[in-house]
């Protein structure tokens, strides 16, 4: 059932449950979406095989080939 | 009100905001590049220094000549891979704003200030993370513009007066330009590619008490050692893991930008990002 807040604007039954669940501090607040971020991501790892890339440091975009007089120059 | 005043209004508070952003932290955005910038260039000329005149000469010959008649484009992408250094400072000085931006207000009680003003809880975040995103990058970029033309300048009137000929000149400021652009685009796209990390530092900075980029870090590492030991898995290190090649930092090439921009990647980096700011955004109802 539908209630009125201070402002006189209807409060759903979903708000009320946010308020008085996830809304009720900063703590809860603060544990819900640390939460929530942590379940997707392990959701999303399992359902895609997310594998580390952090080892490829071949670089993918272009190649560096020094001449030999550069070099000689260079020493 | 018409949309022309809609808009304009909307434009001159995003101003205001973004203005006060970079009033308030002046030492981060502006001191803080300007020394890292000038630090870097004096060690260049120092170790320069070091060789003796015939290396000079001949390093500024090859800097100056072997350049001519190079496509800039083909050359423009080892500048930028050099350039790199400069990102992890524009990372650095983007996270550690951000780190204290939203604490700050609590702690310097400005919060309740900014409350009283008709500026919405997710303007006021929106417009911390668009400095981070979109400010300080460009700002960065802009002093080391200005410090890359310095030591050009300097470095093309030495090698005159040592005899050098200049015939790569235009190649190479070419290049140069090319590079700086591509370093411009590489901050940016990195900021958003680090969209969950900036979401993440908001969300400790509007909730700790104390330190908040500390238990940002700390949090993160309790967490992922907890799941191993927990759980025994490694989802949050393989997540990091998987968003930490430095390939995916840079820039080389403006035609692949809108692939990278909008790839599944990016995309899931900005939804999780989202929600971390979204958090951030909650908090500030909640006053200390």
């Amino acid at each position: 059932m539908d209630r009125q807040n201070k402002r006189g604007h209807r409060v759903t039954v979903m708000q009320r449950m946010l308020r008085n669940t996830l809304l009720y501090n900063k703590h809860t607040l603060f544990i819900a979406t640390v939460t929530a971020v942590l379940v997707i991501i392990a959701v999303e790892g399992r359902l895609t095989s997310r594998e580390a890339s952090s080892q490829e440091f071949e670089n993918p975009f272009f190649y560096i080939q020094v001449s030999p007089q550069v070099r000689a120059d260079i020493r | 009100m018409s949309d022309s005043s809609i808009v304009t209004l909307a434009a001159r508070r995003w101003r205001g905001l973004l203005m006060r952003e970079i009033r308030e932290n002046r030492s981060l955005m502006l001191y803080a590049p300007c020394l890292l910038v000038l630090v870097a260039i004096l060690l260049g000329l120092r170790l320069f220094t070091l060789f003796s005149l015939e290396r000079q000469t001949a390093a500024m010959d090859l800097l100056f000549n072997r350049f001519e008649g190079i496509n800039a484009l083909e050359l423009a992408p080892l500048l930028t891979s050099a350039g790199a250094l400069n990102l992890v400072f524009i990372v650095g000085i983007a996270l550690s704003y951000l780190a204290t931006s939203l604490y700050s207000d609590r702690r310097e009680l400005s919060y309740f200030f900014w409350q009283s003003m008709p500026i919405s809880d997710r303007a006021t975040v929106m417009s911390k993370v668009a400095t981070s995103v979109l400010v300080i990058p460009a700002i960065y970029l802009a002093i080391l513009t200005l410090g890359s033309m310095i030591l050009f300048i300097s470095a093309a009137v030495y090698s005159f007066s040592l005899g050098v000929e200049l015939n790569g000149l235009v190649e190479l400021v070419s290049t140069m330009s090319i590079a700086l652009g591509f370093i411009g685009l590489s901050a940016v796209t990195a900021m958003l590619w680090l969209l969950p990390a900036v979401g993440w530092i908001l969300l400790f900075s509007a909730y700790a008490t104390r330190v908040p980029l500390l238990w940002a870090i700390g949090g993160l590492v309790a967490l992922s050692l907890l799941e191993e030991v927990v759980l025994s898995s490694n989802t949050i290190d393989t997540w990091i893991a998987s968003r930490s090649s430095p390939w995916q930092y840079l820039v080389f090439s403006i035609d692949d930008l809108g692939a990278r921009l909008f790839s599944y990647d990016m995309l899931f980096g900005a939804v999780l990002g989202g929600i971390l700011i979204s958090g951030a955004i909650l908090m500030r109802r909640f006053a200390d």
